[in-house]
């Protein structure tokens, strides 16, 4: 291996093919959590009844007030759960997709200056063992 | 700029020279244990800032400039830098190692690579300047051969020898696309001509080699393409955690209900496989239909149907399928279950309707329903229309279902009520081809080979698939095929044989179903190059008879014959007691180790209205006399007695059975006749043979108008004459030939009264006496066989049940013992 050509062949692979790869795979970690957590889908079934239970209607030809303020009471009650389950589930997705999408920031910008900053950071450590 | 293989290389030495002083394994250990060091020595420097902080009661990082504080954070800096160097060529290696991936895998991102492969490079970046050696002493190309059956040794020997190199600079480059290691060795294979014949000369045709290449090529694809973990094709694999509470819960449908990944047969159909593809691009266009998206899937049983529906969920899964499909669950309904423990109407019917409602509402079931007309079927016996419960369901957005068929039942359960049917789009699932059967056996055998430690060479999986085609007759492909090797591996490994090659298939196959196979051994090539004299030993005359069947034979074992066909079709025309049914006898041993594997049909049975119905089953409750003994014997001689007695569609079955090989029952079920001999008699002609006889003539010398004569009078038709194999004459008998029947006859009775313990002496005055009374030229040796019983079989009976004889004694006859 001759250093010199690993060392230039590198360095333009950091600064031009490597950004693109790790914006891909960035990408792709950010729609799995999404997908994980299928945070479309619970915003579209935002309001559902939980799990989509529900009280059906009554029998035909039965009129029974206490039956349509029951399946009333059950089926708002459902909507509620769903709801606020899946506000949490959606709330915590959005949450870790922060998380991903600023640690990805941060990631691509040390990339920039790692090729130096590691040797900076590796003889620093070495300076304060030696304190 | 005009892309160059030497410019193209050239970016791949830096990753390959890192590999081979940094190799991937170690940096991943070394990784491994920084990832420990650094979160170690992180939570340590954590610890110091709190304690200390807690100690000058304020927020302070001081701790880590001092003392040991300062070393943990030091030493944690230098973890750090070391890790991320790492990572860096990490990731700069696999951004070489998986380039261009996704063209070659086609995971769902389109790529435009241009340029060579990383195996490429890897291949042509090692110095040669010979392609071939470059390619061929490489790990891949050692591989891909060894794939063909060709040893390692053997390759050096001919790299090491005197050739006219191909050289690297030769290779080309294509403006567009991407040159893999399966395109190099195409191009090698079509340049290098001293290699194409080394492999030739290893019996590998060009076929073979690009299938052994591909296949080689496709495991490491493979392999490289699970590894790549953080690809959206396999983070996609994760089960989503939301989905079950966008949507419903359809309770009894967990109860009754499984997995698909549990119920595929095989997990074959890779994402290569074009078949597959365009079965599924079939169902997702159905269930982007608006009205009625229900897809039935019809195919016979072991085609794969459940694979299909397992690919398209794993497409579902992926992302990779329409808009209108994202978040769909594919479940199969275990219908067996279902109903029995819903064993009256009512039941049945509420639970029915409470299983599709639940389902409905979760608005997200796919409901898979394996053998869906016997499921109607079923529920039709408890008294239940189950079609008139689900058509409401089938009708829904809500809900959508799968059902798979074979052909058989679609026809007469499905295609018979249209109101169902309309409800479905249909996807046939033909019986895959040989090439794509042997696509699906490369999967099975890659997972047999790391579980019992063997190689499938690509001939042995060829063989496979053909053998399997031609020699297994029950069960449909590519099931049998699977089957066969399922049962291969394990013997191979039993046996402690570690390269499965073609021979080791072919001397299995022989050994499970009795057929000789594969290329013919030495006591089958005498048996076969001797053949006339094989059968003469039973045979008596026939001259020209016994040497045509002898010629067709030869041609069948040589596979020069076409392989779809029955093994050998023969028509023996000529009179009664010559010798047709002998020779029958005399090819089953021959062919099939045993009389016993000889089938008669006497075909003047089957001359009324229902003879096609009997012969062949009549779809309900015969079987029919034809699939039944070709079940009992699928290896052996069918003989057809009196052929021209029976009725015109039998007749018409035959021309079709002696043309493909194979015939549909009344059933609909495919029966396999290519691994049997099939011979027609007839006595057609027997009275021109014999009149010719009569004269002095040989009937062979005039073969062309007796045939003429035969076809005038309507008997046979000539496209049905002209399928047999060979049309053969058998002359009568003569006194020479009688008297030679009667030695045989006699020799045959004489080993029988040995078995009783006496010694019958056969001398000219029994051979005499036989030929004498038995001689009519008209019934040929028929006649003798009834002397032989009324006269001398008689007479032994007489003399054993008087007492007359003692154990061990000899009987003799004079000519006075005949004398009325």
């Amino acid at each position: 291996m001759n250093p010199v050509l690993f060392v230039v062949d590198y360095i333009k692979w950091h600064y031009s093919r490597a950004l693109f790869d790790i914006l891909r795979v960035w990408g792709n970690f950010l729609w799995f959590v999404l997908h994980t957590a299928s945070t479309f889908e619970l915003i579209r079934t935002l309001v559902s009844p939980w799990k989509r239970m529900h009280e059906g209607k009554p029998p035909k030809g039965v009129f029974d007030p206490g039956y349509y303020v029951g399946s009333l009471t059950i089926n708002t009650l459902m909507r509620i759960v769903g709801f606020c389950v899946r506000l949490v589930i959606i709330t915590l997705s959005l949450l870790i997709v922060t998380l991903f999408f600023v640690l990805g920031v941060v990631f691509v910008a040390f990339w920039f200056v790692a090729p130096f900053a590691i040797f900076i950071i590796f003889f620093n450590g070495l300076a304060l063992i030696s304190l | 700029m005009q892309p160059s293989v030497k410019r193209e290389t050239r970016l791949y030495q830096s990753a390959i020279s890192l590999e081979a002083v940094f190799p991937r394994i170690v940096r991943r250990y070394i990784k491994y244990f920084l990832y420990f060091t650094t979160s170690a020595l992180f939570f340590a420097s954590i610890v110091y800032v709190l304690n200390y902080s807690l100690l000058v009661g304020a927020f302070s990082l001081d701790a880590l400039l001092v003392g040991s504080g300062a070393f943990f954070y030091g030493v944690f800096q230098m973890s750090f830098a070391l890790l991320f160097f790492t990572s860096m060529l990490t990731f700069y290696y696999n951004s070489r190692f998986y380039r261009g991936i996704e063209s070659i895998t086609h995971d769902g991102m389109e790529s435009s690579t241009k340029g060579i492969s990383y195996e490429v490079g890897y291949v042509l970046g090692r110095g040669y300047k010979d392609a071939t050696k470059a390619l061929y002493s490489s790990k891949y190309g050692i591989e891909m051969l060894n794939r063909c059956g060709i040893s390692r040794e053997e390759v050096v020997k001919f790299l090491e020898k005197k050739r006219k190199i191909l050289s690297v600079a030769n290779i080309e480059l294509a403006d567009e696309g991407f040159l893999t290691l399966e395109d190099l060795a195409a191009f090698i294979y079509k340049n290098d001509n001293e290699f194409s014949e080394f492999i030739f000369s290893k019996g590998i045709t060009a076929e073979v080699f690009n299938g052994a290449v591909v296949w080689t090529m496709q495991t490491h694809h493979e392999d490289k393409h699970n590894s790549r973990w953080w690809s959206r094709d396999n983070l996609g694999r994760i089960e989503p955690i939301g989905r079950d509470w966008a949507y419903g819960s359809a309770f009894m449908l967990e109860e009754y209900s499984r997995d698909i990944k549990t119920t595929a047969v095989f997990s074959i159909l890779s994402r290569n496989i074009a078949y597959a593809d365009e079965k599924i691009d079939q169902m997702e266009a159905i269930f982007t239909r608006a009205k009625d998206a229900n897809a039935i899937l019809i195919g016979e049983q072991g085609v794969g149907k459940m694979d299909i529906i397992m690919r398209f969920s794993e497409r579902i899964r992926n992302g990779e399928a329409p808009p209108s499909l994202v978040g769909k669950r594919i479940v199969v309904l275990n219908t067996g279950s279902f109903i029995a423990r819903h064993d009256n109407k009512e039941l049945l019917e509420n639970g029915l309707v409470d299983l599709f409602t639940q389902a409905e509402s979760s608005g997200n079931i796919v409901i898979v329903i394996d053998k869906f007309p016997e499921f109607l079927e079923s529920a039709a016996n408890i008294g239940v229309n189950a079609a008139g419960i689900m058509d409401a369901f089938l009708a829904s957005d809500e809900l959508q279902f799968i059902t798979t068929t074979d052909p058989v039942q679609y026809h007469s359960k499905v295609e018979t009520r249209p109101s169902l049917l309309a409800r479905f789009g249909g996807v046939h699932i033909d019986t895959p081809n040989l090439a794509s059967t042997i696509s699906i056996l490369q999967k099975v055998a890659t997972a047999s080979e790391r579980r019992y430690g063997i190689l499938f060479t690509y001939p042995a999986i060829e063989v496979i698939a053909e053998s399997a085609d031609q020699y297994i007759t029950e069960g449909v492909m590519p099931n049998k095929a699977v089957e066969l090797l399922g049962e291969v591996a394990p013997n191979a490994a039993r046996s402690g044989v570690e390269k499965v090659t073609k021979e080791y298939v072919y001397e299995y196959v022989t050994t499970k179903t009795g057929i000789p196979t594969g290329p013919v051994q030495e006591s089958e090539r005498d048996r076969l190059l001797n053949l006339e004299d094989v059968l003469h030993k039973r045979v008596i005359g026939q001259e020209a008879a016994i040497k045509a069947i002898s010629g067709v034979m030869r041609r069948s074992r040589a596979g020069i014959q076409d392989k779809e066909r029955p093994l050998g079709s023969f028509m023996f025309l000529g009179s009664t007691g010559v010798g047709k049914t002998e020779t029958a006898k005399a090819l089953a041993l021959t062919f099939f180790e045993g009389e016993e594997n000889m089938s008669r049909i006497d075909m003047s049975e089957y001359s009324g209205a229902d003879a096609l119905e009997r012969f062949i089953g009549d779809g309900k409750n015969s079987v029919g006399a034809l699939p039944l003994l070709l079940k009992e014997k699928p290896y052996g001689v069918l003989l057809l007695d009196e052929l021209e007695k029976a009725a015109t569609p039998i007749h018409d079955l035959f021309l079709q059975i002696i043309d493909e090989g194979v015939f549909t029952d009344a059933r609909g079920k495919k029966i396999n006749a290519r691994n049997s001999i099939i011979i027609a008699t007839t006595n057609a002609g027997a009275d021109i043979i014999w009149n010719l006889a009569k004269e002095g003539k040989n009937p062979n010398d005039v073969k062309d108008k007796i045939i003429d004569s035969i076809i005038e009078g309507g008997i046979y038709r000539p496209e049905f004459l002209n399928r047999f194999d060979g049309l053969i004459m058998f002359e009568p008998l003569n006194l020479d030939d009688q008297e030679k029947i009667a030695k045989i006859m006699l020799s045959e009775l004489q080993e029988r009264i040995e078995k009783k313990g006496y010694e019958l002496v056969v001398d000219d005055v029994l051979v005499n006496m036989l030929v004498k009374e038995g001689y009519t030229p008209e019934f040929g040796a028929r006649p003798m066989r009834r002397i032989m019983q009324d006269m001398i079989e008689e007479k032994i009976a007489e003399k054993i049940i008087a007492g007359g004889l003692k154990k061990g004694e000899k009987i003799w006859f004079y000519e006075e013992d005949f004398k009325v």
